[in-house]
């Protein structure tokens, strides 16, 4: 699928997805068990019900945006983008790696990687800039994280071994 | 104790030294969150609200507010020297603080903006102080029933505010209301789309979801954008405002704090809208309404103070009622429940030190944020000229470290990414995400009220009608539903 195709249909996408959201709370909703009370609604029924609304609004949604982007001047694809200017993406990646390494390689040196790559790719900066910056940036915040404010960052599986 | 002993004691409570601190903190970091485009006060808010676990439940709420208030002020600046408004509400104070600038009284600008939240601000939490009491005696005798649709009535008006059409805004709360589920549910203990994970049994993260939907969205949101203006700081010779500036001010102020005060209790409406309504009563009152766009000192002080004065207005649902009106309170809600705090109509009596003491502190930083804003201009306006490439990595890498740090779970990032991309495709798409964020918030307490109302009454669904407190929401209801619909149908097609 093309940008431009993704943007033209962004709306009708979204109600897709939204209406695949009730399926799914809708779907579930069922297999839970009834209330013991034939009087007083279950744990299923709000859940079920509003699993309803999103498959109803989310079709409408999509059926309708559909319609209208249908009917809307095709859109230019334009040039394809440098992988340096396509800083959205590159931002999700950074952020998946994190959440990925922060625990296993700890806190200082995911923070490393993580700001020497924001720097370099978000802020277009060379790397040996960056990575002394990055390395003042990880041990100002893990001090002023862990000794000011007590909050546990992880020290990661690598000092865990080596230091423990 | 009358409200003035409370207030003293409030006061007396307030000016401890750590107080103080975070107070400062506070103002001084929603003066940059307002400041900084792409960054409003939902974000700095939801980026420090791990920081308030090691605090008391005061101190929390101290320096969150503070951030809320801090950031109406800060917002201001960019709107009037680049005009970029630092967030939402600051885009009425484009259109004439920006001519203003243009016409070389920037200076003048900014410190009528600057007293003109003062007196909002002050105001507004003197109104809070009175009228907040005087509330929650009364909602102390209300029942699930009339819980649920005062709850439900909130939920409704915060939609019919909404940016989007009705057919976005309700797969919207509905989807957000879904989410609040998920868990064990709290009655029968049935695990509800859990699939067996333990992590998720405690329901989804509060912060991990809010610093998605609206940190990470913002962030993603803002490398479309560029800044090309360079803005410069006026001198502090050429901050004082004229006396006919000043006199020009007085009433739209006090105007402005009428309109934020009444629009900032409605759920949803907040801030954003008292700030055009204040601006269409002053051009609608004013003898030279020509003068309007071209640099009209009323059209900065009536917004501005409008903007403020919110603050201290929507507070009161969220203290007496335990409702959030706007995204913003639903992060102080979630750092009072985080303390064991539950906001309601027995916060007052039970609690006082957390009410008085936000009061006094509120008084309190209102003033901070003048003496700050006004001479140090200059460094706010210093931190636009560090590109966003550089910042992004630090605030995102703030984003991961907060969610983290509240249950050292590398489960509650991963919402966060999701919540994140679901945040920017919604935004993308022309969604208001903040009825998510609301219905997430109070999605637990109206399933739970729904169901118990249900209980008592044997099934018969007539009992969320009866009663002063239902009906008299209801009423409240469907004023505003017949106000909005007719300005929709006059303005808007179904889909946004």
């Amino acid at each position: 699928m093309t940008r431009a195709f993704l943007l033209r249909y962004v709306e009708a996408l979204v109600g897709c997805a939204i209406a695949a959201a009730g399926a799914f709370f809708a779907i579930l909703s069922a297999r839970l068990p009834a209330s013991p009370d034939p009087t007083a609604p279950g744990p299923a029924m709000a859940p079920g019900s509003l699993g309803l609304i999103l498959i109803v609004f989310g079709g409408l949604i999509a059926v309708i945006s559909a319609k209208k982007a249908a009917l809307a001047p095709p859109m230019d694809n334009g040039p394809a983008l440098p992988l340096r200017q396509r800083k959205v993406e590159i931002a999700l990646i950074m952020i998946g790696g994190c959440v990925l390494l922060l625990e296993p390689l700890g806190f200082m040196l995911s923070t490393i990687l993580f700001l020497v790559a924001g720097f370099v790719f978000l802020g277009e900066i060379s790397w040996r800039f960056a990575l002394p910056a990055a390395t003042l940036a990880a041990v100002s915040l893990w001090l002023f994280f862990t000794k000011l404010l007590g909050v546990g960052l992880p020290y990661g599986l690598i000092a865990e071994v080596l230091f423990r | 104790m009358d409200s003035l002993g409370h207030l003293m004691n409030g006061l007396a409570l307030a000016i401890q030294p750590k107080y103080l601190f975070y107070c400062f903190v506070g103002c001084f970091w929603g003066s940059i969150v307002g400041v900084l485009p792409g960054l409003g006060p939902l974000a700095g808010m939801a980026l420090l609200l791990p920081l308030t676990y090691t605090m008391d439940p005061t101190g929390a709420l101290i320096m969150l507010s503070g951030i809320f208030y801090g950031a109406m002020y800060g917002g201001s600046t960019t709107s009037i020297l680049m005009r970029i408004p630092g967030e939402a509400a600051s885009v009425v104070t484009c259109i004439d603080g920006y001519e203003m600038a243009r016409n070389g009284r920037a200076g003048a600008a900014l410190t009528i903006a600057a007293l003109g939240s003062f007196v909002g601000g002050v105001l507004s939490v003197i109104g809070l102080m009175l009228l907040a009491p005087s509330v929650a005696d009364a909602m102390l005798a209300i029942g699930p029933s009339a819980e649920f649709t005062i709850l439900v009535t909130a939920l409704i008006i915060s939609m019919f505010a909404s940016d989007s059409s009705f057919l976005k805004t309700i797969p919207i709360v509905a989807l957000g209301l879904c989410l609040a589920m998920v868990g064990l549910d709290p009655l029968t203990a049935t695990a509800r789309f859990t699939f067996g994970s333990l992590e998720v049994s405690d329901g989804l993260s509060f912060t991990a979801i809010s610093i998605g939907l609206f940190g990470i969205s913002e962030i993603l949101l803002s490398f479309g954008q560029s800044i090309t203006e360079r803005p410069k700081a006026p001198a502090l010779r050429d901050m004082a405002p004229t006396r006919q500036e000043l006199k020009d001010s007085v009433m739209p102020m006090l105007r402005g704090s009428g309109i934020g005060f009444i629009f900032g209790i409605l759920p949803g409406v907040g801030h954003i809208v008292s700030t055009f309504a204040s601006y269409a009563v002053e051009k609608g009152l004013s003898k030279h309404p020509e003068k309007f766009g071209k640099g009209a000192v009323e059209g900065v002080a009536g917004p501005e103070t409008a903007n403020n004065a919110t603050t201290g207005a929507a507070m009161i649902p969220l203290l007496v009622l335990g409702i959030p009106a706007i995204p913003v309170t639903a992060v102080l809600l979630s750092a009072l429940t985080i303390h064991g705090v539950q906001p309601g109509p027995m916060l007052i009596s039970q609690s006082p030190q957390i009410f008085w003491g936000l009061i006094a502190s509120m008084l309190i930083g209102n003033l901070m944020l003048v003496i700050l804003n006004v001479p140090l201009v200059g460094i706010f306006v210093s931190m636009l000229r560090v590109p966003y490439g550089y910042l992004a990595p630090m605030v995102l890498l703030i984003c991961i470290i907060g969610v983290f740090s509240v249950k050292a779970s590398s489960f509650d990032l991963a919402v966060m990414l999701v919540s994140g991309i679901v945040g920017y495709v919604l935004r993308l798409a022309k969604f208001d995400i903040a009825p998510l964020l609301l219905a997430f918030v109070l999605g637990d307490r109206i399933e739970i009220s729904f169901r118990r109302a249900l209980t008592i009454s044997e099934g018969d669904f007539m009992i969320f009608v009866k009663g002063p407190a239902a009906q008299g929401s209801l009423l409240i209801l469907a004023a505003v539903m017949l106000g909005v619909l007719v300005l929709r149908l006059r303005k808007r097609p179904v889909v946004a």
